[in-house]
């Protein structure tokens, strides 16, 4: 039997991440050590990459009093690391994470729509209960569905056949996939981020965003912290196409963050008022 | 920088946003909001003067632990609902006239402890429309589906589509 590893190499198009942006997550993975000219050098192979980060330096928001910033080295002074790769993953994914995923319902926008909620809303999360990086966490939310693509491009219009079986009210969408396919999209979505060679935290956040094992081995805060941004973005109705709110919950995760009823909605405020900077309100024609 | 969800029909609609909420007079533009998740969606509409409106809320009402002040009043129930009236009857719609619709109110799936937002905000609307003697012409909330609601400016008519399939919630 072809283990997930042989099947997503087989495949012809696997979706892929700039390398820029797969070296910046990488180098920030292991934080302690990242050199600010590692970064700068990283950044500067990528010109589609320098315009984004310059533009944000500049913008209202973040541009310095003092002028202009005219290079990357002042952007990542003023910015700091962890925003810079924020705007580069959020950048670079766009188009990727920005089409139409018909096996799931989703119209282009859609898919990445629900990433950037459940990105910022991981962020907010890992700022309040203080339990891990929220930088690390926004990428985690970013990255948390990207085999939902997988799924596409391995089984094309099956897919949506499959996802459209279930007529019973409360059918458990990762069982589902499970019974339909053999395995699931959180599973087959850390795969293609262990060939990506993303950090280890961050392809456990992607494997278990939609089950946080028990073990803390297996798990742990960051994994914890963005099941629980994946439940506001679906609250949220983010990225929801025809799986819907059919995905659990875990109580755990909740009582293990030390996260209330009262949290849960400011997060959902503060996510929805972050999603505002990164999706201007336009009316589509 | 995200791009509002692509149709594939190159009709002129206004989209409701989550938290969102839009009023018109001209009756060949329909509302739409795409995928309520617990968030409800609340349609109004006069037939005489082909005036309405959707509101797409979020939460029931803000925290009494928030401190802001400058939150968007249409993320709540409880400021978005009198807002989206109001807005209507400045435009010169009448409240005895008016066919109110909602949808939207699901939950996602626990076997714990939930948060019951869908629930919630299903309660303050009630809540809401009862003390202002208001009665919902069609309603469909709850359970695990997300929906896409669309009101007709033009007839007044409500649809919904889930998982794929649209369905009629009111028509004249």
């Amino acid at each position: 039997m072809e283990t997930l590893k042989e099947r997503l190499e087989a495949l012809n198009q696997l979706p892929s991440l700039p390398i820029a942006t797969l070296k910046l997550i990488r180098i920030l993975g292991q934080s302690e050590v990242a050199e600010y000219e590692d970064i700068e050098e990283v950044i500067q192979t990528d010109s589609a990459l320098v315009s984004a980060v310059l533009k944000t330096a500049n913008s209202a928001l973040y541009a310095p009093k003092s002028g202009k910033v005219a290079t990357i080295g002042d952007a990542l002074r003023n910015l700091g690391l962890r925003k810079i790769q924020e705007i580069a993953v959020a950048h670079q994914t766009g188009p990727i994470l920005g089409k139409a995923v018909e096996g799931y319902g989703l119209l282009g926008g859609q898919l990445w729509q629900g990433a950037l909620a459940g990105a910022i809303a991981s962020q907010v999360i890992a700022s309040q209960t203080k339990k891990c990086d929220p930088g690390e966490a926004f990428v985690g939310g970013l990255l948390r569905d990207i085999g939902k693509l997988v799924m596409q491009a391995l089984f094309g219009d099956r897919l949506i056949d499959a996802n459209l079986k279930p007529e019973d009210s409360e059918w458990n969408q990762i069982e589902h996939e499970k019974k339909e396919f053999g395995f699931d999209h959180s599973e087959i979505g850390a795969e293609l981020a262990l060939l990506w060679k993303l950090p280890d935290a961050l392809v456990k956040a992607i494997r278990f965003h939609h089950g946080p094992p028990e073990d803390q081995e297996l798990g742990g805060a960051l994994v914890d912290i963005v099941h629980i941004g994946d439940i506001v973005a679906l609250a949220m109705g983010c990225g929801t196409g025809i799986d819907g709110l059919h995905y659990e919950a875990s109580s755990e995760s909740l009582q293990r963050m030390e996260f209330k009823r009262a949290d849960f909605e400011q997060a959902m405020i503060e996510t929805r008022i972050r999603l505002e900077a990164f999706q201007p309100h336009q009316e589509d024609n | 920088m995200t791009p509002q969800p692509q149709t594939l029909s190159s009709e002129k609609k206004l989209i409701v946003g989550v938290g969102d909420m839009k009023v018109s007079t001209d009756p060949t533009m329909p509302i739409y909001t795409y995928a309520l998740g617990s968030c409800i969606g609340i349609t109004i509409y006069d037939p005489n003067v082909k005036i309405g409106g959707m509101l797409h809320f979020m939460l029931p009402q803000p925290g009494k632990e928030n401190k802001r002040t400058d939150l968007n009043p249409f993320m709540f129930g409880s400021t978005g609902i009198p807002s989206l009236f109001k807005h209507c009857y400045s435009l010169g719609a009448v409240k005895e006239r008016l066919i109110v619709c909602a949808a939207g109110g699901a939950e996602v799936m626990t076997h714990g402890k939930a948060f019951a937002i869908g629930d919630r905000n299903r309660t303050i609307m009630r809540k809401i429309f009862w003390k202002n003697n208001i009665i919902l012409a069609a309603e469909e909330t709850g359970g695990n589906d997300a929906r896409t609601m669309v009101l007709d400016l033009e007839t007044g008519e409500v649809r919904l589509k889930i998982r794929g399939k649209e369905s009629v919630l009111w028509k004249p």
